[in-house]
């Protein structure tokens, strides 16, 4: 957190703060996220099914292929803590390396999403006549329902696992778009703003130094939250066979499969569902503490 | 004000202009060949290209463009290559079910949503709020076709006391209401929460608990009937959203509705059905947010269109 | 402004609660009465719940034809269970000797659902309207003209001879419809279809059910049945339910009395139970690992014939299908007419798992090297495919025991899922490497749809000889001659292997509650005669 403290991180609502006190902005939001019981509850499960995810390969404790038709359908016990699947494979370990696909394509559908809408969002507050018709394509973005429109691109791109992070990028990215115009509109009234365009500075460095920073706050409470909203879309895509293909262990996927055996071995579509619940939950409580940490006025 | 609601109208046809052109875009960059899907694998050329220029799709695009675009404001969506029925008049006929489902989802969503945000505005900061907080974050974050699965194995199998599936009257909504009521309900409660929260700081409302008004009437009648105002707002957006969001839950569930009609439509590519259904779906979803944002420049006049 | 009192909003979403619970149709009473027979074993309400809806019940508008939507149609011919063909609208039929003219000699007294008579005249019209607007008009084949000789008989005369003709003519596509309903609706029948089968249509509810009655007047029972007049319950409902769990649940808790397509892993759990009994059929068509010929790879035999023998039926049949299926190795399956013992029996040798030998052709093809992951690599490249499989989950259970039999030799599937209708779109077009399809049919001709000239959509296989084998068999008109060419054909095909042929499906429908319900052992369709409720 401290790697970006310089005086263009300041958000201009909170200048006083920086006058008065020698802590860093960044500092202070790090001391009022650690308070707050919510966002580090959301951290720790995180980092927990992050962990679980990167360590996989070392960790889990059986092969994620590997069929076994004498262990088909056990039951969670010992051996199997979650159980096993049709082949006979062990669920814990396919819940441990999905995670690494459904983190995967959260983090892809939040990049592209975000890379492009903080990119419309800054055009379009900083350069007012392009804003109308930027906003007017995101009004018709936003005039489709999000899943629908996700469905009706993988229809044209195809089912897979990329189309599908594609799909939920674009039905994601109006909602940067919004919050970053907000906010650069905001900016731009300050009155520091005028004064550095006064002095002739170009508009590509009031942007890159001034604009950018300031929207920073915004953009990561936002990124956190469209996070597990992107893995939750992506899962409800891969439960409906347009997402992840097998034997890709893809948490929706999973629960896709183990819904055709859910009265003789519920475990197998339980397990991965709360997997996804308990990412998208921590996501959200993260999401929320930052939001309050940064902007402590909405508490 | 009246100057702020044609302004609003016009980028509103803007909108469904662009809406128009990228659903019929999209359906045409569809891989695929409806021509084959439709006659089989064994069909002759010469039926083939009978049936294309039947179906007009021998002509270029920007023409197929003006002809479903004329058709469309006559209110005529086509008709389905696979069905042969009009897709309007599909989409009437199944609109109902989808319709049921959201206001019964949005009613349940309103009043457990409401609910939690009463308790947590109140005691606010205490346990009850975290808890009702939580309840609702838990809400927005479980896949709804999980939460469909096991409604279904729980209530349906387990407890026999709904019908697993199908549409046969209200009885047959009650689980899928809750399956998308359970989302909403989250959404609602965060914003009721912080709504009460804003009115109860304010002055008037200080004033009010000094004077010694009871606790219950000050929350019902004060501080609820301000702090619901932009929740209807949200609750106007939701219903958009579950009109057109149903598509997983009415899945799971097999009722016969919109959003099944959209999957079955795109599995089996039906161009027309799925052109006029994410149309009608778009065009759902405007209106609704048109009425929610009139009435909320009604409401609050500080609104303006910039 | 915008101070609406809380009790008005209650009050309203209250009203609007119950204007909706209002306007929603309710079926209580309806079900009462059906349940109140309880000793009765005629009468009642039989609900099947089927996977997929029919898009129409017009034969001459789809492409698809099963239980929903069959019942209606009554052919000219059917088959017996021995896979015959025998009368069925028709009283008689013969084929001239040159195989030219096929003439046809009308039931007496048999009518339509409206009351119409079915005479020369109404086949006439039908078969009009089935030649130029129906999708499946090739059925017909190289027709000429209908003859009308009297009300009762009549001749179709084809250009040449036609020899799946008979078959065809068995099939509901090529069933007679009411000439008094083409005439007032020609363009589509959907809601008023009529034509002479045991079934009438009462009700169609799109995207819900189709309801139907029994036709009062029908006689036309085959010999199969004991009861040639009209089937005894009250009604017929189909209700579609794609999700299979949905489905077995229904049926588990006796809302519905016939299960169509038992997915195969509920297979035990049914079996199990002493109130279900299960109808197994197997499939008139088997489930095949297709290669696109044309791709370079396909194009030599050692790698076709290597995949063939990583291939292990058993497992794919005991654990993706739980059993319900038949391995089978040669090109038709037991149900076609056609299907050799002897060719299946070879392709079963040859065939047979064998690992060392489907590495030594791998190796011959110059894949003799491994890399690090296991696969064949030849000029640095590793023998990777790519496999397209629909969305059903039994399809991808057995695309995944593939990619694990085919890495034993060395060989790496992708598997990529595919919606149906764009396989169905995209095949042709030869875009794909492999996929997992299927066909069915009643006649041996079928090869000449996978393998002939311009038809080998799926496969791309074109092979001289053998088309000019298939083609013969399609005009040669005896039975004993036609089956010897489609031997010969069979074992060219094994030997050149263009798919490898998995198994043959059972079709597992599931019933309850119900007296008398037979289902076809050819068609595997349901006899629908002597169906009753039982108390």
């Amino acid at each position: 957190m401290s790697g970006i403290i310089t005086s263009k991180n300041i958000d201009p609502s909170l200048i006083h703060l920086q006058k008065n006190n020698t802590k860093s902005y960044w500092q202070i939001v790090w001391g009022r996220l650690m308070k707050n019981k919510g966002a580090m509850a959301g951290s720790f499960i995180l980092i927990f099914f992050i962990g679980a995810a990167l360590l996989a390969p070392v960790l889990a404790p059986f092969p994620i292929d590997e069929m076994k038709m004498e262990n088909r359908f056990l039951p969670p016990s010992l051996d199997h803590l979650l159980g096993t699947d049709e082949f006979g494979r062990d669920i814990l370990s396919r819940i441990m390396h999905g995670g690494r696909i459904s983190l995967m394509m959260g983090l892809v559908a939040v990049s592209i999403a975000g890379i492009t809408g903080v990119v419309l969002g800054v055009i379009s507050g900083y350069y007012r006549r392009i804003d109308i018709y930027i906003m007017q394509m995101m009004d018709i973005l936003l005039a489709f329902p999000s899943l629908l429109l996700a469905i009706a691109i993988i229809a044209v791109l195809g089912v897979g696992l990329t189309n599908a992070m594609i799909a939920v990028a674009i039905s994601v990215i109006p909602s940067y778009v919004r919050v970053v115009r907000g906010a650069v509109l905001s900016i731009r009234e300050k009155e520091y703003i005028e004064a550095v365009q006064a002095l002739g500075v170009s508009d590509f460095k009031i942007i890159v130094k001034h604009i950018f920073p300031n929207v920073l706050s915004p953009v990561i409470v936002l990124s956190t939250l469209q996070f597990g909203t992107s893995i939750l879309a992506a899962a409800a895509l891969s439960f409906l066979g347009l997402g992840a293909q097998p034997p890709t262990p893809e948490w929706g996927a999973m629960a896709y499969v183990g819904k055709s055996f859910l009265l003789q071995a519920w475990w197998m579509s339980l397990f991965p569902g709360l997997a996804i619940m308990l990412v998208v939950l921590g996501f959200n409580l993260l999401g929320d503490g930052l939001r309050d940490a940064l902007d402590p006025r909405l508490k | 004000m009246s100057g702020y609601i044609v302004k609003r109208l016009f980028t509103t046809l803007l909108t469904l202009l662009g809406v128009s052109i990228i659903v019929f875009l999209m359906v045409h960059l569809i891989p695929g060949d409806p021509v084959t899907y439709i006659l089989g694998e064994f069909a002759t050329e010469e039926a083939v290209n009978k049936l294309k220029s039947e179906l007009g799709l021998d002509k270029n695009l920007l023409i197929q463009y003006f002809v479903f675009l004329l058709g469309v404001i006559q209110g005529d969506l086509g008709t389905s290559y696979i069905t042969g029925l009009s897709v309007i008049e599909e989409i009437i006929n199944r609109i109902p079910v989808t319709f049921q489902l959201a206001v019964f989802s949005l009613i349940i969503g309103s009043i457990v949503g409401i609910l939690l945000g009463i308790i947590a505005a109140v005691k606010q900061n205490t346990i009850f709020d975290q808890l009702a907080m939580l309840i609702s974050l838990v809400g927005i974050s479980a896949p709804g076709f999980w939460i469909a699965l096991f409604l279904i194995y729980l209530f349906s199998y387990l407890i026999p006391i709904f019908p697993i599936s199908g549409y046969d009257g209200i009885y047959s909504l009650i689980l899928p209401s809750i399956t998308l009521g359970l989302g909403t309900s989250g959404n609602i409660a965060r914003m009721t929460r912080s709504s009460m929260l804003e009115v109860i700081k304010q002055d008037y409302m200080r004033t009010a608990e000094a004077k010694g008004v009871n606790v219950f009437q000050l929350i019902f009648g004060h501080a609820l009937q301000n702090a619901l105002i932009p929740v209807i707002t949200l609750i106007g957006i939701q219903f958009g959203n579950l009109l057109a969001g149903a598509v997983v839950t009415e899945t799971v569930f097999a009722l016969p509705g919109i959003g099944s009609l959209a999957i079955d439509a795109i599995a089996t590519r039906d161009m027309p059905t799925v052109q006029g259904l994410v149309l009608f779906m778009a065009f759902m979803f405007i209106v609704v947010n048109l009425i929610v944002d009139i009435f909320y420049s009604v409401i609050d006049p500080r609104i303006k269109y910039e | 402004m915008g101070k609406m009192k809380p009790f008005k909003i209650w009050s309203m979403l209250l009203v609007l609660l119950l204007v909706i619970s209002a306007c929603s149709p309710s079926e209580s009473s309806e079900t009462e009465t059906s349940d109140g027979q309880a000793e009765a074993s005629e009468g009642g309400t039989i609900v099947v719940t089927s996977v997929r809806e029919p898009d129409t019940v017009d034969v001459q508008r789809t492409t698809w034809v099963d239980d929903a939507n069959n019942h209606l149609y009554e052919p000219l011919l059917r088959f017996d269970f021995d896979g015959n063909i025998v009368p069925a609208l028709a009283e008689s039929y013969e084929v001239s000797t040159d195989g030219l003219v096929v003439s046809f000699t009308l039931k007496e007294g048999a009518t339509f659902h409206t009351g119409t008579p079915v005479t020369s005249d109404a086949v006439k019209i039908s078969f009009e309207r089935f030649i130029e607007s129906s999708p499946t008009s090739y059925m017909i084949g190289p027709l000429k003209e209908i003859k009308v000789i009297d009300d009762r008989t009549f001749e179709f005369h084809f250009s040449e001879p036609f020899a799946p003709f008979l078959s065809n003519a068995t099939v509901s596509y090529l069933a007679p419809l009411d000439p008094s309903v083409i005439g007032e609706y020609s363009e589509d029948l959907t809601d008023v279809a009529s034509s002479a089968g045991i079934l009438k249509v009462s009700e169609i509810k799109r995207g819900s059910s189709i309801t139907y009655v029994p036709y009062e007047n029908f006689n036309l029972g085959p010999a199969y049945s004991e009861n040639k007049g009209a089937a005894t319950f009250d009604e017929v409902v189909f209700r579609f339910i794609s999700d299979d769990d949905t489905r077995l649940l229904e049926f588990k808790r006796g809302n519905s009395q016939i299960m169509m397509s038992v997915p195969p892993n509920y297979i035990k759990e049914l079996e199990a139970d002493p109130n279900v009994t299960l109808e197994r059929t197997l499939a008139n068509g088997h489930v095949y690992l297709g290669f696109n010929n044309q791709k370079p790879i396909f194009q030599d035999k050692n790698i076709r014939q290597a995949i063939a023998l990583a291939v292990d039926r058993s497992t794919i049949v005991d654990f993706a299908l739980e059993g319900s299926a038949q391995p089978i190795y040669g090109p038709l399956p037991p149900t076609i007419p056609g299907y050799s013992q002897i060719v299946e029996d070879e392709a079963a040798a040859k065939y047979a798992r064998d690992l060392e030998e489907a590495k030594s052709l791998l190796a011959e093809s110059g894949y003799s090297e491994t890399n690090g992951d296991g696969f064949v690599v030849k000029d640095g490249k590793p023998l990777s495919i790519e496999l397209w499989v629909t969305q059903e989950p039994t399809m991808q259970r057995i695309a995944q025991v593939l990619q694990n039999q085919l890495k034993e030799v060395g060989i790496e599937i992708r598997i990529s899922v595919q919606e149906d209708a764009t396989i169905r779109a995209q095949s042709p077009e030869g875009v794909h490497e492999m996929l997992l399809w299927t066909y069915g049919w009643y006649d041996a001709d079928i090869l000449n749809s996978m393998f002939g000239r311009g038809l080998s959509t799926r496969v791309h296989y074109q092979n001289d000889e053998l088309i000019s084998i298939l083609e013969k068999a399609r005009v040669v008109v005896d039975t004993d001659e036609r089956m010897a060419l489609y031997e010969e054909a069979q074992r060219i095909i094994v030997e050149e292997a263009p798919w490898v042929p998995l198994f043959v499906r059972e079709n597992v429908l599931a019933h309850r509650d119900l007296e008398g319900l037979k289902i076809h052992p050819i068609t595997g369709t349901i006899i629908w005669s002597d169906v009753k409720l039982k108390k």
